[in-house]
């Protein structure tokens, strides 16, 4: 099932096979890409996706992988370039000029001691001959093609000194320096804020459009691919599952992986939970500040208030969703709040006793009472540490649970966030993210807590992971009358399980209100910039139909 | 795709390191069981001088003598059975020397860690201090002060390697400290000593491990230079280095009297490093089961 614009193809996959030692990652990957076209290469985390694009350039065997089988053919028909047997001078000479490629982590692929000026005059240099003078006002002219703002002082900044977004826009200038006619993009916006995402999206499609290039983008946010894409490859287990124009693979998805992906892409306007009626105050803070810095002996530099002056409430048995961009405060408060940070002034009130101030022996009895979940499913697990530790710990620490108990409490702590009970003999690697985020829950069950804080518990998560991890923790909190602080930049999946949800924007809360009123009728501009960059999913449709789940829309 | 961004998953290559570790842990089982039964296996008394069979190649050269199968030296003592009582020090004072040094090290570097301001300033304003300066001058200093005796020595050769173990710990645990997990433990209710326990230890025994079989090989080193030149091991005792210090006159006319002690300290370096290699993989659970 392959759509064949008229024009021939300028990059042509043909039943490519690639594998990492003895596994098989890619099984048979077939697309073409035209000219002036984006095709979407869509799919979880193990799907092959990023494996294929490496593919594309053979950077693959840097990562440990090999293709053992197909072709990938670059270039106009008579004689196109074999880039499978490729020798690695002629590699050389495609990479970074004719075929160029940017990367997830805007903070990990610049090199943090070299000028950004220095690093793009490199390719400059490399393809072009270009030196001296005529190579940093080509660097210029690529920093003003992205959009930069003040292009010529940027080029003698080092990388630490750009945001996120403008590390990501320097990557695109200078995969476009050499003007290619293929760049590859490997989730460029992942790691990016909504709003910066919805800009970085735009300068790619403008991008595109004046310089007629082909894009192959690789993305698991169908929301992404709605923006962008002309074709989409939806890929599963590194087979090709459908190939599709956008908008016809959104109207009538064909294949069932596909409908589930689309179903369970978390979508604003999909509505939320209604707010409890006259529920009970569990947890109450006021004018919470935390500032960093100014305490060391060596420096008085002024202290930085992170959290300014936040006064919340949560009831029992309520989720409040607390939505804002990264480096907005959001982890800080939750850390305050728990204590794992020392806030400057203000009160927290658990249950009407306050637990500011208190000693760290005093506060223990009130630590068990408010658990945490934290982001990263892979770094908050001791990976040397069973299973059965690991979810007792918190149990174990407050004396709920000593020697033989651990196991048979280990064992009902795993069966209620659906995991078997053997598991509690193996260790976190032989875990997948889903599997891992779930035994995270269970730790933070394990001393019966009154309140989960869960600080971007699955945004580390595919799609369908996360709506797993989201519908178990639904399930917790209508079994055992939890509450949950959900933190998350993600205004779509606060939206899925949130009562409530409160904004936040550079260390304050600028809004709060049940979350069907703030997403209907948003009163702060922060609020309603935040909402206008969510991607829209098929937009069409939403607008349409705001209020309705889109699932149903569909 | 996650066990390929882990580089320490994606380092093995199981066959070759196994038919390697094989080989390194049969010379060591050797190798500690010549030192430990050197009394009965050797065929002389190492200090016994015969003045009249002096110099005498091993068995297989012309004047060989009988019986001193790897020769004799100077002053016409076994070779063999001074090897392996010079292993048997050798491999006693190397022990002691790395787990003294472990022990200052790792406490020290755990307590900089965990404490960072003026405890960590005063740690690591030591450890700079004795990456400064050359520790062999140090070392002769102590010696002459106190005087070479066997204890000396070993508090010697202990606190030759402590700032390495120390640099390691601080650096580990200041990683480690910023992990989520280690902040789980706490959300959780751990305190500063039950993390350092439960959660930091097992996760710096690799390093350890690793920096215990480097500084097994220095000392080795360090005793031999400290012996040769003459603050060592007291002649006539054999230790492996100062049996290369005393037979290095000899090298051109009887190069025997330095390659057994030199061959030993070869075989016992590449040893310690092939089954520390070992261990750290035995430590990480997530290498035991491939």
């Amino acid at each position: 099932m392959t759509l064949r614009p008229h024009n021939p193809p300028l990059l042509s996959v043909k039943d490519l096979r690639i594998a990492f030692g003895d596994v098989q990652a890619v099984h048979g990957l077939s697309f073409d890409i035209h000219r002036g076209e984006t095709l979407a290469l869509v799919g979880e985390s193990g799907s092959g996706k990023s494996a294929t694009a490496l593919s594309i350039l053979r950077l693959i065997e840097r990562e440990g992988g090999r293709i053992n089988g197909g072709s990938i053919r670059f270039g106009p028909s008579p004689d196109p370039v074999e880039i499978t047997t490729l020798p690695a001078a002629a590699l050389r000479a495609l990479r970074g000029d004719r075929i160029a490629m940017v990367f997830q982590e805007p903070m990990t692929s610049l090199n943090p001691v070299m000028r950004i000026g220095r690093q793009m005059t490199e390719t400059l240099r490399l393809h072009r001959g270009l030196t001296g003078a005529e190579a940093r006002s080509a660097a210029r002219a690529a920093l003003d093609r992205v959009m930069i703002p003040d292009p010529g002082r940027r080029l003698d900044q080092y990388p630490h000194e750009l945001s996120g977004g403008l590390r990501q826009r320097v990557m695109i200038a200078m995969a476009l320096a050499c003007e290619p006619e293929v760049l590859i993009a490997d989730e460029p916006t992942t790691a990016l804020d909504v709003t910066t995402q919805a800009e970085i999206l735009t300068l790619l499609r403008d991008l595109q459009r004046d310089m007629g290039m082909a894009v192959l983008f690789i993305t698991h946010d169908l929301g992404v691919v709605a923006e962008i894409a002309d074709r989409v490859v939806v890929m599963q287990n590194g087979r090709k599952v459908e190939e599709a124009r956008t908008d016809a693979l959104f109207a009538a998805p064909r294949h069932p992986y596909t409908r589930e992906l689309i179903a369970a892409s978390p979508r604003l306007g999909a509505g939320a939970p209604a707010p409890l009626k006259d529920a009970q105050t569990l947890l109450k803070v006021s004018n919470l500040c935390t500032s960093f810095g100014g305490t060391s002996l060596l420096s008085r530099k002024a202290p930085t208030p992170v959290v300014r002056n936040v006064s919340l409430t949560l009831a029992r048995g309520e989720t409040l969703g607390l939505v804002g961009e990264s480096g907005c405060g959001k982890s800080t408060l939750a850390r305050s709040i728990l204590r794992l940070i020392e806030p400057t002034s203000g009160l927290i009130e658990l249950d009407g006793t306050p637990i500011t101030g208190l000693s760290p022996k005093a506060l223990k009895p009130h630590r068990a009472r408010m658990q945490m979940v934290f982001q990263d499913p892979y770094a908050s697990l001791n990976p040397r540490m069973s299973i059965r530790d690991l979810v007792t710990e918190p149990a174990f620490l407050h004396g709920v649970a000593h020697g033989a108990d651990r196991a048979a409490l280990a064992a009902d702590l795993l069966t209620r966030v659906g995991l078997p009970a053997d598991a509690a003999d193996r260790y976190p690697h032989q875990f997948s993210g889903g599997q891992r985020q779930r035994i995270c829950i269970a730790r933070a069950l394990s001393v019966r807590p009154a309140i989960i804080v869960a600080d971007e518990a699955v945004s580390a998560l595919d799609v369908s992971n996360a709506q797993r991890i989201t519908d178990l923790m639904a399930d917790i909190q209508r079994t055992e009358g939890l509450s949950f602080l959900f933190i998350s930049h993600d205004i779509a999946v606060v939206e899925r399980v949130s009562h409530r949800i409160a904004v936040m924007y550079k260390g304050e809360i600028v809004e709060t209100g049940p979350t069907n009123e703030v997403l209907r009728a948003p009163q702060h501009p922060y609020t309603r910039r935040l909402l206008a960059a969510v991607p829209k999913g098929a937009p069409e449709r939403l607008i349409q139909t705001p209020s309705r789940p889109l699932v149903d829309a569909l | 795709m996650t066990t390929l961004a882990d580089p320490i998953l994606r380092r093995r290559r199981p066959s070759a390191t196994n038919a390697l570790q094989k080989v390194a842990l049969t010379l060591a089982v050797l190798l500690v069981g010549a030192a430990l039964f050197a009394p009965l296996i050797a065929p002389f008394d190492p200090l016994d001088q015969s003045l009249i069979s002096r110099l005498r190649p091993p068995i297989g050269f012309g004047r060989a003598s009988p019986g001193h199968f790897a020769g004799t030296d100077e002053l016409g003592r076994d070779v063999f059975s001074r090897g392996l009582y010079g292993l048997r020090l050798t491999l006693a004072l190397a022990f002691c020397g790395a787990v003294i040094g472990l022990a200052i090290g790792g406490l020290l570097g755990l307590i900089a860690g965990l404490r960072p301001g003026w405890a960590e300033d005063g740690i690591m304003a030591l450890v700079d201090m004795q990456i400064a300066i050359p520790f062999t001058l140090v070392a002769l200093l102590v010696l002459a002060l106190l005087g070479s005796s066997l204890t000396v020595l070993i508090f010697v050769l202990g606190i030759a390697g402590w700032e390495q173990y120390a640099r390691i710990v601080r650096a580990e645990v200041r990683r480690l400290a910023s992990q989520p997990f280690i902040e789980a433990a706490r959300a959780a209710g751990g305190g500063t000593a039950y993390i350092a326990r439960r959660h930091l230890l097992p996760n710096i025994v690799s390093p350890l491990v690793v920096q215990f079989t480097l500084a097994l090989s220095n000392i080795v080193i360090l005793e031999s230079t400290l012996s040769f030149l003459g603050l060592g091991v007291q002649p006539p005792t054999p230790s492996l280095g100062s049996m290369v210090g005393l037979g290095r006159d000899y090298m051109p006319t009887a190069p025997w009297i330095v390659l057994i002690p030199a061959g030993l300290i070869v075989l016992l370096t590449f040893t310690v490093q092939i089954l520390g290699d070992w261990l750290r993989d035995r430590a990480d659970v997530r290498l035991r089961d491939r």
